[in-house]
């Protein structure tokens, strides 16, 4: 079973242009969707009301770098720091030219750093290949036991 | 010493460690005799000179271990012991009473303690004065001073009456300068004696240990010089011979009494003129024959010099005041005048007279890290340099001054009429920060008494002087010399210094202030540009986002004019887009630190052009031409969207030619390289050149050529940040050159 894309989006504009752009793409992955950093944390670290779900990581995360509560840049510091989570491919998705934000994004292990084009071909094609980069041709790195 | 010969050779620096306060002898002109209490607390002779036998008619081992009950009987021996236990604390020496020996001898006796004995020193009684006659005498000279103002009009009256009361053929009052040398301001002379007015005394002629002991004992008479000395002789050997210091009979060295033989005076007197505890001058008196004036004639003319004394510090000290207000009152001025300058230097840059004013100088420079600015009189800026290297290196105290700067620093002999005399300051060891004051020569002919060099070098190389022989006048021209600095032009300098250091040390903060204040609005700037690139981009690529999707997805329900309508919201989005992200890389250059390497700027160029002309040739013919070009030093990226700004530019404005011709060259001018860009495009007219390089200015429509205008504008500033300038020349149809400059790095070969 394909495993599912985690969109952390909190802009609703933002977040159905992706989601257009992502089913325009042909992928068959469940989009999982967080609206801030806090819900991305849940999910990747089962709480809340993921507590629950079936164990396993996503294929990919899309993650905003400005986010409410949490931002991108601290989810992907968290994560990082978590045996399970250190190798999940993470890609930035940014408004933000900004050198300083790509530089600490990739200081703190993102995967790749895409700035959001204003021209929506131009997007759906970004999403579209980072969609299928990610959740199709990079093979993920094998999932580490988890320790009891 | 008992032995002194009369005559001797004396090199000078025996001379000046000469114990002159311990002879070991007295003149002639009376006796001395020290008295130690014994343990049943009567006085007995220690010491005596050896003419004690004689001017007391008696053998002098019937002297010596005497009490002074057998000797002067009761009333003698109880003021005696009165002058060792009551007046113990009393001024040097003391005049006791006259006395009539039992040999018939009428004598003075002067007294005073040396540790726990008491030395009386017997002398010869002269005629006596009235105490009226000298009473008047002073009284009329204190009412006399108190009206004189003037050091010359003061130092004539004081000679004259000191002639009047010691009728002594001739009195010279003379003062020491600086270098100790004595310069003779009055005269009083009887005519028998040669005048000595205005005339230089060596400073060797009265050697270091006199200048003490005149401090000490500001009296001194020398009745006859061709006195025969006599030894003292103590009861028991002593370790050390008697200190003389206040002792009125006390043998001169051999050296002075040659002096005076060859000065052919054969009595001399002398009276300490003692300003603010320094030996300010003396007061000598000479006569033809040997002459003596009593105790009490002697202390009202030491009284006399005391009160000249004081009133010539008086007089110094007011003279002293309104020189410090003046200089203080100038001083205040330039750091007010710095205080207003935005650059406070300018306060003094802009203020040349008063800098000189300050220490009254003729000239003056400021040397600040490589700049060297000169006012006034000074020497050329390579000397001036020199000099304050000098100083640097030689490690100078922070304030030097000089009034002959050729003396240490031989290069000077040169400059003697702009730099004669040097004061200089140093606010700082690390970083240069110096200013240098320059006074002229002023050439002066010094009257010497005698030729004032006149030594002789021994065949072991010791300096020898012998006693002058000749106090003919003696001319000398002094060259190189400026005026001497005086103390309160030093202490103005001082001043000067310690407020430059308060008010360079108050920019300095205020300085590390503003750089704190300029980063925090940079940091502010940069969190204003960090939000608009996240915020105001979002709402145009929704805008653009969800035009693209209607028109994709609804395009069926869409007029003609509709779909119109949308691509044009579409398309203004993306612009509004495009512009943003100009504006945001407009400021990032201003805020990027430049990363300066040398740089090929042939390699950027040519890789630039591949990259453009790979992008947007579309099959256009266009002929590429790039002369040789020099390495550089920049950032590379920045220069790379220069070279890709213009040669864009030159594709996009050729656009309408059938062969597009784009031509880069450099040349050198001078110290810069000049760059260019020469296209066959549309060019522009040549009246709107100045308007290129503004952001978001444009000469053309913009449905004719695509681009936000801020291009140039870019180019602008990074070249402006690399210290170099643009400029464009168009011809309106006919192409256009765009310039720009670069410095010649400064390591590299040109």
């Amino acid at each position: 079973m394909l495993r599912p894309i985690l969109l952390v989006e909190d802009n609703p504009n933002d977040l159905e242009l992706s989601l257009t752009a992502l089913s325009k793409s042909g992928l068959a992955n469940e989009v999982v969707i967080a609206r801030d950093g806090e819900e991305a944390c849940d999910y990747l670290f089962y709480r809340g009301r993921y507590a629950s779900r079936p164990h396993g990581n996503p294929a990919v995360v899309l993650l905003d770098i400005k986010l409410p509560k949490i931002d991108g840049l601290e989810v992907l510091a968290m994560l990082r720091k978590e045996e399970e989570l250190r190798h999940l491919p993470v890609v930035l998705l940014t408004s933000s030219r900004e050198e300083q934000d790509v530089l600490t994004g990739y200081k703190l292990g993102s995967n790749a750093y895409v700035v959001k084009p204003v021209a929506f071909p131009d997007f759906i094609k970004a999403i579209q290949d980072l969609g299928v980069f990610w959740a199709v041709v990079n093979e993920p790195p094998p999932m580490p036991r988890r320790a009891q | 010493m008992s032995a002194t010969p009369l005559t001797a050779s004396v090199n000078l620096t025996n001379c000046d460690r000469e114990p002159i306060h311990a002879p070991g002898s007295v003149q002639a002109h009376g006796f001395l005799l020290v008295f130690a209490p014994a343990p049943d607390g009567r006085l007995v002779v220690d010491e005596a000179s050896e003419n004690a036998q004689e001017w007391m008619q008696r053998p002098l081992d019937s002297i010596l271990g005497r009490t002074c009950m057998e000797l002067f009987g009761d009333t003698l021996c109880a003021e005696l012991r009165d002058e060792l236990y009551v007046r113990q604390m009393a001024p040097p020496n003391h005049f006791l009473r006259r006395i009539r020996l039992d040999s018939g001898h009428e004598m003075e006796i002067i007294t005073h303690s040396v540790g726990h004995r008491l030395v009386a020193e017997f002398e010869r009684a002269e005629e006596e004065l009235s105490p009226e006659r000298l009473n008047t005498t002073i009284v009329n000279v204190v009412a006399q001073l108190e009206t004189i103002r003037e050091i010359q009009e003061l130092s004539d009256a004081i000679t004259r009456e000191i002639r009047n009361l010691t009728r002594y053929d001739r009195i010279l009052l003379y003062s020491f300068n600086a270098d100790g040398h004595g310069t003779v301001l009055s005269e009083a002379n009887s005519g028998r004696l040669p005048a000595m007015l205005h005339l230089h005394f060596p400073a060797t002629d009265v050697p270091q240990q006199a200048r003490r002991l005149y401090l000490l004992n500001r009296t001194r008479m020398i009745p006859s010089v061709e006195y025969v000395p006599s030894p003292l002789r103590a009861r028991t050997p002593r370790e050390a011979p008697l200190d003389m210091t206040y002792c009125v009979l006390r043998s001169v060295s051999p050296i002075h009494r040659d002096y005076m033989r060859n000065m052919g005076t054969a009595a001399s007197m002398s009276f300490s003129i003692v300003v603010e505890g320094k030996l300010w001058g003396m007061i000598s008196c000479h006569h033809a024959e040997p002459r003596s004036v009593p105790y009490i004639v002697r202390s009202a003319c030491d009284v006399l010099t005391r009160i000249a004394a004081a009133q010539i510090a008086a007089n110094d000290r007011t003279a002293e005041y309104g020189d410090t207000i003046r200089l203080k009152a100038i001083e205040r001025d330039l750091l007010t005048s710095m205080a207003l300058e935005e650059k406070y230097l300018d306060g003094l840059t802009n203020h040349p007279d008063k800098v000189m004013a300050l220490t009254r100088s003729a000239g003056a420079a400021f040397l600040i890290d490589d700049a060297c600015v000169l006012m006034g009189e000074t020497p050329g800026e390579t000397h001036v340099r020199a000099i304050a290297d000098w100083l640097r290196e030689t490690g100078q105290p922070d304030q030097f001054w000089t009034d002959q700067l050729s003396s240490v620093y031989p290069a000077a002999k040169e400059l003697s009429n702009t730099a004669s005399g040097l004061m200089a300051i140093s606010l700082s060891q690390i970083h240069r920060f110096q200013i240098l004051w320059f006074r002229p020569e002023i050439l002066r002919t010094v009257q010497w008494a005698g030729e004032p060099l006149e030594k002789t070098q021994a065949p072991d190389g010791t300096l020898s002087i012998n006693p002058r022989l000749s106090f003919a006048s003696w001319s000398q021209l002094v060259e190189r010399r400026s005026g001497p600095w005086l103390a309160v032009e030093i202490e103005a300098a001082r001043d000067f210094r310690n407020a430059m250091l308060l008010i360079v040390l108050r920019r300095a903060e205020e300085m590390a202030d503003m750089a704190a204040e300029l980063e925090f609005s940079n940091k502010e700037l940069e969190a204003f540009s960090y939000s608009v690139s996240h915020d105001l981009r979002a709402p145009f690529r929704h805008i653009s986002g969800f035009a693209e999707l209607l028109l994709s997805e609804e395009s069926q329900q869409l007029s003609d004019k509709g779909k119109r309508y949308i691509a044009k919201i579409s398309q203004s989005a993306q612009f509004a887009g495009l512009l943003v992200d100009s504006l945001l890389n407009f400021s990032q250059i201003a805020r990027t630190r430049l990363d300066r390497r040398p740089l090929e700027m042939a390699t950027i160029v040519h890789d630039v052009w591949d990259e453009i002309v790979t992008d947007e040739l579309d099959g256009r013919t266009v002929e590429f031409d790039c002369g040789p070009l020099p390495t550089v030093e920049g950032d590379i990226h920045l220069l790379r969207q220069v070279w890709r700004n213009l040669l864009s530019n030159a594709l996009k404005y050729t656009k309408p030619r059938a062969v597009a011709r784009v031509d880069v060259s450099a040349h050198r001018d001078n110290e810069q390289y000049v760059f260019r860009v020469r296209d066959n495009g549309v060019g522009f007219d040549n009246r709107y050149a100045h308007k290129l390089f503004g952001a978001f200015q444009r000469l053309h429509r913009a449905e004719e050529f695509e681009g936000t205008g801020i291009g140039l504008a870019n180019v602008r500033r990074i070249v402006a940040r690399h210290g170099g300038q643009t400029w464009a020349e168009g011809r309106l149809d006919d192409g256009a050159d765009f310039f720009f400059t670069l410095p010649v790095p400064e390591n590299l070969p040109s």
